[in-house]
C-alpha cells in the first residue's frame, strides 16, 4: 500500500524559512540579553559596548531584510507565538495552575 | 461523580444531552430536535431527569468535519431548548451515551445513585447563566503613555546623544523597562477588573488570553445580576483604553 503526501513546495519553503529565522531571532534575543547584562555589570569598555551594539543592530537589519525579501514575517511570528504558548503551557504545568499567559 | 459506562458493542443506547430538575408538569418529549432529528425525551426519577434520545450503542464519529459540527450544534441547541423548559440544566459534553440491554433502567439507576451530587450541581447553577467576558487593550498605546513618564523621557533624551551602537543597546534597555512596566500595569488592571466583575458573579473561570486580550473569563451570573454586570462593564469601556466583548447567556458549561 502506498501513501501519497501532497506537498506544496512554496508552503514548505516558507514554513522552513519561518522556523529557521524564528530560531535565529531567539538566539539574537539571547545575545541581546547577555549584551545588556554585561553592559549593566560595568565590565565592558565604552568601545566594547559600541561594538556590541553595532553588531546586534546589523543582525537586526539583516533579519528584517531577510523576512521582507522572503515574505515570511507572518510565518516567523506564528512560530514564535506557538513556541511562546508551548513554553507557557509547560511552565503552567510545572507550577500546576491555569495561569494567565 | 460515578462514570456512566461507556459503550463498546451493539447494545441499545441513550444519547445524553443534560441532566435537569424535573417536575411532573414539564413535558415528557421536546420533539424531534435532537442530533439527526431524533426525538428528544426525558427519563425522570424523583425530581430530576436526563434529557436523551434513543440511539445505537456506538459513539457519533465521522471523518466529515461538517457532519461533526452539525452534531455538536444540535447537541448545544437541545441544551438551550432544555434550559428554557426546565428550571436548571446540567449540560453534558458531546457524545455521552448510556449503553445496555435496558439503557433507560441504567439511566434511572444512575439518577438515583448520583441524586445528591446532581442536586448539588443544580442548586449551584439554578437561576444562573454563563457569560464570556473578554477585555482587549493595545499594549503599544499603553507603552506610548508610559513613555511620557519623566524617567523614560530622561533616558530617551540621553539615547539621542549617544553613538549608534551604544544607543542601540540603551534603546533595548528602555524597551525592556517599558515592557516590564506595561506588564505590571496589565496585572493591576486585571486585578481591578476582576474585582469589579466578581461583585456581580457567583463564580469566575479564568481562561487563556490571546494576542491583545488583557482578560478572558467565563462568569456564572445570577439572572438578576446581568444588568448590573453590564453596567459595570460600561465603566471599563468608559476608560477608553479598553474594548470589551460580553457574550452570552450560555448554559453553564464551565461550571458543572
Amino acid at each position: 500500500m502506498t501513501t501519497r503526501i501532497d506537498i506544496n513546495n512554496g508552503n514548505t519553503k516558507q514554513s522552513l524559512l519561518g522556523l529557521v529565522i524564528a530560531l535565529v531571532e531567539i538566539i539574537r534575543d539571547a545575545l541581546r540579553l547577555q549584551a545588556l547584562r554585561r553592559m549593566d555589570s560595568g565590565k565592558l569598555s565604552a568601545e566594547e559596548v559600541e561594538k556590541l551594539g553595532l553588531a546586534l543592530g546589523e543582525l537586526d537589519s539583516a533579519i528584517e531584510k531577510m523576512k521582507d525579501e522572503q515574505g515570511v514575517t507572518e510565518a516567523v511570528q506564528h512560530v514564535r507565538s506557538s513556541l511562546d504558548e508551548l513554553a507557557n503551557n509547560m511552565v503552567n504545568q510545572v507550577v500546576g495552575r491555569n495561569a494567565r499567559t | 461523580m460515578q462514570e456512566l459506562e461507556t459503550i463498546k458493542d451493539t447494545e441499545k443506547g441513550l444519547y445524553v444531552y443534560c441532566a435537569a430538575e424535573y417536575n411532573d408538569t414539564a413535558p415528557y418529549t421536546l420533539g424531534n430536535i435532537g442530533i439527526e432529528n431524533n426525538e428528544v425525551f426525558v427519563i425522570a426519577s424523583n425530581g430530576i431527569c436526563l434529557v436523551v434520545h434513543a440511539c445505537d450503542a456506538k459513539p457519533y464519529a465521522s471523518k466529515n468535519e461538517n457532519e461533526v459540527k452539525g452534531w455538536v450544534k444540535a447537541h448545544h441547541d437541545v441544551i438551550d431548548a432544555a434550559s428554557k423548559i426546565f428550571p436548571a440544566v446540567v449540560p453534558f459534553s458531546f457524545d455521552v451515551i448510556i449503553k445496555g440491554s435496558d439503557p433507560a433502567g441504567v439511566a434511572v439507576n444512575w439518577l438515583e445513585s448520583e441524586r445528591d451530587k446532581i442536586l448539588e450541581k443544580i442548586e449551584r447553577i439554578k437561576g444562573r447563566e454563563e457569560y464570556i467576558i473578554q477585555i482587549f487593550w493595545e499594549k503599544a498605546i499603553t507603552k506610548r503613555h508610559l513613555m511620557a513618564k519623566e524617567k523614560f523621557q530622561v533616558l530617551d533624551k540621553e539615547i539621542k546623544n549617544m553613538s549608534e551602537g551604544t544607543a542601540y543597546l540603551h534603546k533595548q534597555k528602555l524597551e525592556k523597562a517599558l515592557e516590564k512596566e506595561a506588564e505590571k500595569l496589565a496585572e493591576e488592571y486585571f486585578q481591578f477588573f476582576y474585582s469589579k466583575i466578581k461583585k456581580h458573579s457567583d463564580d469566575i473561570k479564568v481562561e487563556k488570553v490571546e494576542d491583545t486580550m488583557l482578560m478572558n473569563i467565563s462568569c456564572l451570573v445570577n439572572k438578576e445580576n446581568v444588568r448590573n454586570l453590564g453596567a459595570e462593564l460600561e465603566t471599563i469601556l468608559d476608560m477608553n483604553e479598553f474594548s470589551v466583548r460580553f457574550v452570552g447567556p450560555f448554559p453553564p458549561y464551565s461550571f458543572v
